[in-house]
């Protein structure tokens, strides 16, 4: 098995170091049999990739310690499934994992139906190529997952304990497809550059796979954050760790390219920012790698120190510099054919100022992030940025984004009249205004939750009243009954109603994000048996304190039971778990979950009488946050779902076709 | 010592093989992809484009995302451009017919030399 897994890998490279050679070749002599060659080199790589994962899956599957990586981050007790997602548990099968993604994404580029006869082809699979490149690369010479040991273990590290939960078989996975796939807009954006192609053309083949990148990259952090809440035992799901804003930096600024190309498919305008943001996009995922491989910053994700960031900072260096290069050499070419703006308080300019906001958000995230990094290299002293700043800075902005969010659908295109702004805008602010003041009286009196929870109330009408005025404004063209007019309408522009989907389930995100932040409850005490605690409405109580064993783990539990308002709600277990191949223990967390909140229960401590201290949160309307993050996916899903309207082919008037 | 086994052998030189065979087998075909035809979609496409634009353009129109000024002058606007294809579309039909017309033309001068050219072949004999 070493000798073919290893092949896979250095085949792996030779093939895309070839394909992109004789691509290259192939565009500057306009030869279609060389081109088609690096073409079928495109396909020979993704069978290495997937040789390569199928190699690492069966040797984590069937215990191979005498493998370096098997050894680290498996053990032979571990079950199955965990066996197998250990692939994505360190460096060098994560990277592998991302190297496969990559592959496929190309042929299922290079070979699309769609894509046929199209003269970018050679020059986007170039350019996925030289990212193919420098994965295997690394795979090759940095990260190789397939090393031996001198001398075989009888037992493997064992997976972190942590690590074995649903939420991070999954994670993982959603966080790389999402990386991956913001390659396929950069990639075709830069073939478009080159080939002086100014229109849209690139935007409207990339749009589905920039939504699935979105999606994805949405999916890794709602995944992560699920885990960190039932997982770390700390009560929250965010904590802005230098990973989780490596992953949320390139959330923010595709969010605003999915919005801004809008803009430019439908007025011809914000050319090179598009251009800009798909870069900086693109540059983030490297750079996230970068911060989470590298160790310069200490996070809770646990991958191993090594120098293997400083690859992905120079191919990251080096990438944005050619891109920039192309950018500005085709600057005056895009400037020329833009349109501009005619009004300031227009769709178009609401879609400009979310997006500075948007920006401007993954700005602050990204030198909070750096931040300790600048001042020990000015002043020598590793600063820690922390919970607050982000929380201070961060909140203003997407309060203000929600706000633009909720503004922005009523809109008019071109210019807003004073007629049209008070026929849009008028009664959903009587009525934002009027549930803040009700807010008020009813004793929900924290400014933040009031101004947010006001906001979202104003998004949540003028969505309505899209809906409600699109299915009126078709009626009156169709005379359909309303629920077949409603149901056209969606389909029929699938885009711009899952897109509105979207932003209900935001809305529904951040009214968790304001209520678990704003209206938290804890308390630590020590009781003894028979005692309990009171929190809000909520007794528990402590009944019995005991341990047992599961394969080689020790486990401490607490039975509790919970009464609401003198109402016997069940009995729970919150665990502490000592682990036989892992240092640190870890807290199994007992939830009870409702619709209003939830009731949090960490078992901390314990002494040898029996008593016990507990912490008990209340958070408040998680189910909102988990259940905004589903219609994020229904929204988003709605939108790509091939339907057989808004598909119009777009039009090409590119350069003259030589190869494709 | 590293377990090189036959079957590790054999899968690695399948694998090598595969390789060879996906990046070579393009010298030795014909290649397809080159006589693809762009042009008569575009122009169906661009007006495909422009009347869902104007559908649209109608339908904000009527949820009041678009001043009537606007609307009446964006409409008069695409409605020009789509004018402009079909009378595009129509010349090309009617080159068409032309040139099928000449190809006919053509063929009975043709017919006609060879004709003439028997007949004075005859008259020579």
């Amino acid at each position: 098995m070493f000798l073919f897994a290893n092949t896979t890998i250095y085949i792996g490279l030779a093939v895309a170091i070839y394909s992109l050679l004789i691509i290259t070749l192939g565009i500057s002599t306009k030869n279609q049999r060389l081109i088609n060659s690096g073409k079928g080199g495109m396909i020979a790589l993704f069978v290495c990739a997937a040789m390569a994962m199928l190699s690492l899956f069966y040797l984590l599957a069937t215990s191979q310690f005498q493998y370096e990586y098997v050894t680290d981050y498996t053990s032979s007790e571990l079950p199955i499934i965990y066996k197998l997602t250990a692939l994505w548990a360190g460096n060098a099968g994560s990277l592998l994992l991302w190297t496969f993604f990559l592959t496929l994404y190309s042929i299922m580029i290079a070979f699309s139906r769609k894509m046929k006869g199209n003269p970018m082809v050679p020059y986007i699979s170039a350019i996925l190529l030289a990212n193919a490149v420098f994965f295997f690369f690394i795979l090759g010479f940095v990260a190789k997952p397939f090393v031996l040991l001198d001398t075989i273990p009888i037992e493997g590290k064992g997976l972190n304990p942590m690590l074995q939960n649903p939420g991070m078989i999954i994670h993982p996975v959603t966080l790389y497809l999402g990386y991956v796939g913001l390659a396929v807009p950069f990639a075709f954006a830069m073939s478009a550059l080159i080939l002086k192609n100014v229109d849209d053309f690139w935007i409207k083949m990339t749009r589905r796979w920039t939504i699935i990148a979105w999606l994805f990259l949405s999916l890794g952090n709602i995944f992560g954050g699920q885990w960190a809440y039932v997982e770390l035992g700390w009560g929250g799901y965010w904590a802005w760790d230098p990973v989780e804003n490596a992953s949320f930096m390139p959330w923010l600024t595709a969010t605003a390219f999915l919005h801004s190309v809008m803009i430019q498919e439908r007025k011809n305008m914000l050319k090179i920012w598009n251009i800009s943001l798909i870069i900086v996009s693109y540059a983030l995922t490297l750079f996230g790698t970068f911060l989470v491989r590298s160790g310069v910053l200490t996070s809770v994700h646990a991958f191993a120190n090594s120098n293997l960031g400083l690859y992905f900072l120079i191919f990251m260096g080096v990438a944005v510099i050619l891109a920039l290069y192309v950018l500005m050499s085709r600057y005056n070419m895009l400037k020329r054919s833009a349109g501009e703006f005619q009004s300031f308080v227009s769709k178009e300019s609401s879609f400009l100022i979310n997006n500075l906001l948007l920006v401007g958000a993954a700005f602050a995230v990204f030198w909070g992030t750096i931040f300790p990094l600048v001042s020990e290299a000015v002043r020598g002293t590793k600063v820690t940025v922390g919970l607050p700043f982000f929380n201070k800075v961060e909140a203003p902005i997407l309060l203000s984004m929600m706000f633009v969010m909720a503004v922005c659908p009523m809109l008019a295109w071109q210019r807003s009249t004073i007629k049209n702004l008070r026929k849009n805008f008028l009664i959903p602010s009587i009525l934002a205004v009027a549930g803040m003041v009700l807010m008020i009286v009813l004793g929900i009196q924290k400014a933040w939750a009031v101004i947010g929870y006001g906001v979202i109330i104003l998004l949540l009408i003028t969505h309505f009243l899209e809906f409600y005025r699109g299915v009126k404004a078709r009626r009156k063209m169709t005379k359909e009954a309303p629920i077949t007019a409603l149901y056209r309408l969606m389909i029929r522009n699938r885009r711009r109603y899952g897109g509105y989907i979207v932003h209900l389930g935001i809305a529904f995100i951040t009214m968790g994000i304001i209520g678990s932040q704003n209206y938290d409850l804890e308390t630590m005490k020590t009781v003894s048996l028979g005692q309990s605690i009171e929190l809000k409405d909520y007794r528990i109580n402590y009944d019995r304190l005991d341990q047992k064993k599961e394969g080689i783990n020790d486990i401490v539990y607490a039975d509790v039971t919970v009464f609401r308002d003198g109402k016997k709600l069940g009995t729970f277990q919150p665990e502490k778990v000592f682990y036989g191949n892992w240092e640190q223990p870890s807290s199994e967390v007992a939830i009870i979950s409702s619709v209003k909140e939830d009731l949090y229960i960490v078992l901390s401590a314990w002494e040898d009488d029996g008593k016990a201290t507990f912490v008990v949160k209340v958070n408040p309307m998680m189910n909102w946050l988990w259940f905004g993050s589903f219609m994020i996916v229904i929204g988003a899903l709605f939108a790509v779902w091939n339907g057989k309207y808004g598909n119009v082919t777009p039009r090409y008037t590119g350069v003259r076709k030589e190869v494709s | 010592m590293h377990d090189i086994s036959i079957i590790s052998i054999i899968l690695t030189a399948l694998l090598a093989l595969a390789c060879l065979f996906l990046i070579l087998s393009p010298y030795f075909k014909w290649d397809t992809y080159l006589n693809v035809g762009v042009k008569g979609q575009d122009l169906v496409s661009t007006k495909e484009a422009l009347l869902i634009t104007l559908n649209e353009l109608e339908f904000e129109y009527k949820m009041d995302k678009i001043s009537h000024a606007d609307y009446k002058n964006l409409k008069k606007q695409y409605e020009a451009e789509v004018a402009g294809i079909m009378k595009e579309e129509e010349l090309t039909i009617a080159a068409r017919v032309d040139r099928d017309l000449m190809a006919e033309v053509e063929k009975e001068i043709e017919a006609q030399m060879k004709n003439y050219e028997q007949k004075r072949g005859k008259e020579s004999d």
